[in-house]
């Protein structure tokens, strides 16, 4: 097979007040004609930087040398703009991580899909509207939009996140490229999308020829789609080849290190055996009974709409336990975990705490987007401990530093902003601001899922170290069945609003009853 | 349509609640119509007929309502201090310094755009040093001080503009608008030095955002980013600082008319409160906010037409 893409030596450093940051450390790799090719590896290891080089969309001030870097018969280290701008959307396209944001917020679904079209195949479509809608509903229905139709005139803040990630494909797709990079494209997605979408990466390939960059930290979607590898740690490949190969038999370490954490079944067991707890004396936490939520809006006409979030759910949190709840986005889980920390009302039902955890604290996903940006750390932590009073300013900083050091992070780090911090040391800091009025029970709402594979490892240790030593009880929301199983005693699976399966993590996990359930652990 | 009938519902709530308010003011703050304009050394007897004349001694909400019927149906009174229908008194004032405010906005908008895109290519590069050091200065020179400046360089010095020889429109329309070109300048020069700003800090934060990096991927030439994709994104505050600015432009004016002897309501507008003369007062104060309001309404939905997001 012919190469479509040949890297060698592909080095990238940033200069900036006179300092030199080595991003990319001469890298080699090639891609051929509808191949799909994995990158994995950690974030900051250098996978998204190695895609933005081959588009040219660096930030100004990267430097980018390499010995090679040719598409096709074109040599990417000489393009002018000009020629950037006919590559780009045509010849090579990108899906990014986050469909949240990736899309233009003010323009149609239409606009943003036709752009591509407009730019690069002037002759048959800029003056043809009718056939150029006509190809924009192709594309959209072939990225998995069935009512296209309708998809026209709307907005991206009209469609769910799995729904964006298809426009943003379709769009990539429309002028048929011959290399599509796929960057990290179902990390912010539920398993039940994820697995959607890698299917309809397949197809494309299968279709269209096209060659596949794919880009992830996580090793079980690679190992499903790509027929090559390359393993990335700190800007080198470590090792690279056919993926089955290298699973079957990784030769650098770093590739075993991370096939260990995919294989290691769940933190809590060992600790779990040695103190098995007296069912009938551990008392419940909290009670859910009968939980019932509706949303009631009134429409244009003066029609009333109502959408039910939560039907009849039931249960209850033991001291000290891991609660898991499962479900897709859309399924219930937010407005669950709103309405026990008294967030939202119920419609019908009660919710019990018991007495001494009426305050349950909450770590939310996105630990910058919670987290103040204009006060430094110390502030942060402290804040709550103002709020509840009864504690001199000494005392308050003497707690806030021990807060640091249960998260294992420096004293100094509470002089420090939001933005100075990586992604696991934010959400460090927003467990550390939930611990720090030492509440029973905390609520965890997906706190690993925007953070790469051996940060997760190691927020989640963290998570069940802190909880064995202040014996809490966690509810832990998650879409990530695997984070789910790592991690909980019991589990419960909630879809469309109604809790389908419960019961022992071990148990949903080998012998799932419900359809739902089973699609979920990907069977 | 619903949104735009709920908004002119608030404006004219928004109107009456200022006006009453004003209204309010004058009974409320010292001084006493009757007595200033009999003088002084009036005798009690006389201050007390015209008072009663004036109906100054009926309650408060009495005056209000009849004086809110009237105006709606656009009598405003008669001017204490002139002796003739403020109607007739303001006819001639209002358009001038409405044309003068309007004048402004126009070099507002006009050249703050191109002055904050200039340096948005390359964001805390040279152009983008050069133009903020050119908009603080702009930002920071009163307009009256700046009035007085151009009025000496372009009227005495180069000679290119007539100076405190105004012409109302009816006489000589190109005369009109050319005499109000330096007042204009006056008011619009820290306007657009911080209009400009705003533009461009709005342009570099959007820059950053993700959308952007898509649409470069698309294929889409940095230009065509810019005008199709940045520039709609990053209007949607400029406008809410539009209709700010609007409101800051036409109380600008009234201190511009002093400067350069033009004839609009400002000056009648500071007698007739040292006088008491409330009727009048109040017409130019319902004018001032009608205009502010409506420009706030418009801006409210350009806001909406703007951003899909809001409903």
């Amino acid at each position: 097979m012919k190469d479509l893409l040949a890297v060698q030596g592909l080095r990238l450093a940033f200069h900036k007040r006179g300092k030199n940051t080595e991003i990319l450390q001469g890298i080699d790799f090639s891609v051929a004609e509808g191949e799909i090719f994995g990158i994995v590896g950690e974030s900051g290891s250098g996978k998204s930087m190695t895609a933005l080089s081959l588009l040219g969309l660096l930030p100004k001030d990267a430097v980018v040398s390499a010995e090679k870097l040719r598409f096709g018969d074109e040599d990417l280290l000489s393009q002018t703009e000009k020629g950037w701008c006919h590559l780009r959307g045509n010849d090579i396209t990108m899906v990014f991580q986050e469909p949240m944001t990736s899309l233009n917020p003010v323009l149609t679904i239409e606009k943003q899909v036709e752009e591509g079209l407009l730019l690069h195949d002037t002759k048959q479509y800029c003056k043809d509207k009718g056939a150029r809608r006509q190809r924009v509903l192709e594309v959209l229905t072939e990225a998995g939009l069935p009512e296209a139709e309708t998809l026209l005139g709307q907005y991206p803040h009209q469609l769910s996140g799995g729904m964006r990630q298809r426009v943003m494909i379709a769009i990539a797709m429309i002028c048929k490229p011959r290399l599509l990079i796929a960057d990290e494209p179902t990390t912010a997605l539920d398993a039940s999308t994820q697995k959607k979408i890698l299917s309809l990466l397949s197809y494309y390939r299968k279709t269209y020829h096209t060659a596949i960059l794919f880009i992830s930290h996580d090793l079980r979607l690679i190992r499903k789609l790509c027929d090559k590898v390359a393993v990335m740690k700190d800007g080198k490949i470590v090792e690279s080849g056919g993926a089955k190969e290298v699973f079957a038999a990784p030769k650098h370490s770093y590739t075993k290190q991370l096939l260990a954490t995919l294989e290691r079944e769940s933190l809590r067991k060992p600790q779990g055996e040695e103190t098995e707890p007296d069912t009938k004396t551990v008392k419940d936490i909290l009670q859910v009974r009968n939980a019932t939520l509706r949303y009631i809006e009134k429409n244009l006409f003066g029609k009333t709409e109502v959408t039910e979030a939560l039907h009849n759910v039931s249960f209850s949190l033991k001291q000290g336990e891991i609660l898991g709840l499962v479900g897709e986005s859309g399924s219930g889980k937010s407005s669950l975990s709103k309405a026990i920390t008294g967030l939202l009302r119920l419609t019908e039902g009660e919710i019990s705490l018991s007495e001494g955890c009426e305050h349950p604290q909450m770590v939310f996903q996105d630990p910058y987007g919670s987290l103040n940006p204009a006060k430094k750390i110390g502030w942060i932590l402290e804040e709550p401990l103002k709020i509840k009073g009864g504690m001199t300013k000494k005392e308050r900083r003497q707690r806030v530093q021990e807060a640091l050091k249960e998260v294992e992070l420096l004293p100094e780090h509470a002089k420090r902003y939001v933005r100075e911090l990586s992604g696991g040391q934010r959400q460090r800091v927003a467990i550390a601001a939930a611990l720090i009025n030492q509440p029973k029970l905390v609520i965890l709402d997906e706190p690993v899922s925007a953070l790469d594979a051996t940060v997760q490892e190691q927020i989640l240790e963290l998570l069940c170290r802190l909880q064995q030593e202040h014996g809490m009880s966690y509810l832990f929301v998650s879409h990530d069945m695997n984070v789910v199983c790592k991690i909980c005693d019991r589990v419960m699976v909630l879809y469309q609003g109604k809790l389908v399966e419960q019961g022992e993590t071990q148990e949903v996990f080998c012998n799932p009853q419900h359809e739902y359930t089973k699609e979920l652990l990907g069977e | 349509m619903r949104y735009i009938a709920k908004k002119i519902g608030t404006l004219i709530i928004t109107l009456v609640v200022i006006s009453f308010f004003s209204f309010l003011a004058f009974s409320v703050i010292p001084g006493d119509a009757a007595l200033s304009s009999l003088g002084m050394d009036a005798d009690d007897e006389a201050v007390e007929a015209l008072r009663e004349e004036l109906g100054l001694n009926d309650p408060v909400l009495y005056r209000y309502g009849k004086w809110l019927l009237a105006a709606v149906q656009g009598d405003f009174g008669e001017s204490l201090q002139y002796y003739m229908p403020v109607k007739e008194l303001l006819a001639d004032k209002l358009p001038v310094t409405f044309v003068l405010a309007l004048y402004s906005m126009g070099f507002i908008i006009v050249f703050s755009f191109p002055l904050g895109l200039l340096g948005t290519k390359r964001p805390e590069g040279v152009t983008d040093h050069v133009v903020t050091v050119f908009t603080q200065l702009g930002m920071a020179v009163p307009p009256f001080f700046l009035g007085i400046l151009l009025t000496y360089l372009f009227g005495i010095v180069l000679h290119w503009f007539p100076i405190g020889s105004y012409v109302g429109y009816e006489e000589d329309a190109s005369a009109f608008f050319s005499y109000l070109i330096l007042p204009a300048t006056a008011i619009a020069v820290p306007k657009i030095s911080m209009l400009a700003r705003f533009i461009r800090n709005s342009v570099v934060q959007q820059k950053q955002l993700d959308y952007v990096r898509t649409a470069r991927s698309k294929g889409n030439s940095e230009r065509r980013v810019l005008l199709k994709h940045v520039l709609i994104n990053a209007m949607i505050p400029v406008v809410t600082m539009l209709a700010m600015m609007a409101a800051d432009v036409l109380a600008g004016s009234i201190v511009i008319e002093q400067v350069f002897n033009i004839p609009g309501f400002g000056r009648l507008l500071i007698t007739s409160i040292s006088n008491r003369d409330y009727p009048v007062v109040q017409a130019i104060v319902l004018y001032i906010a009608a205009a502010v309001v409506i420009m706030n309404a418009v801006a409210d939905v350009l806001y909406q037409k703007l951003d899909p997001r809001v409903s």
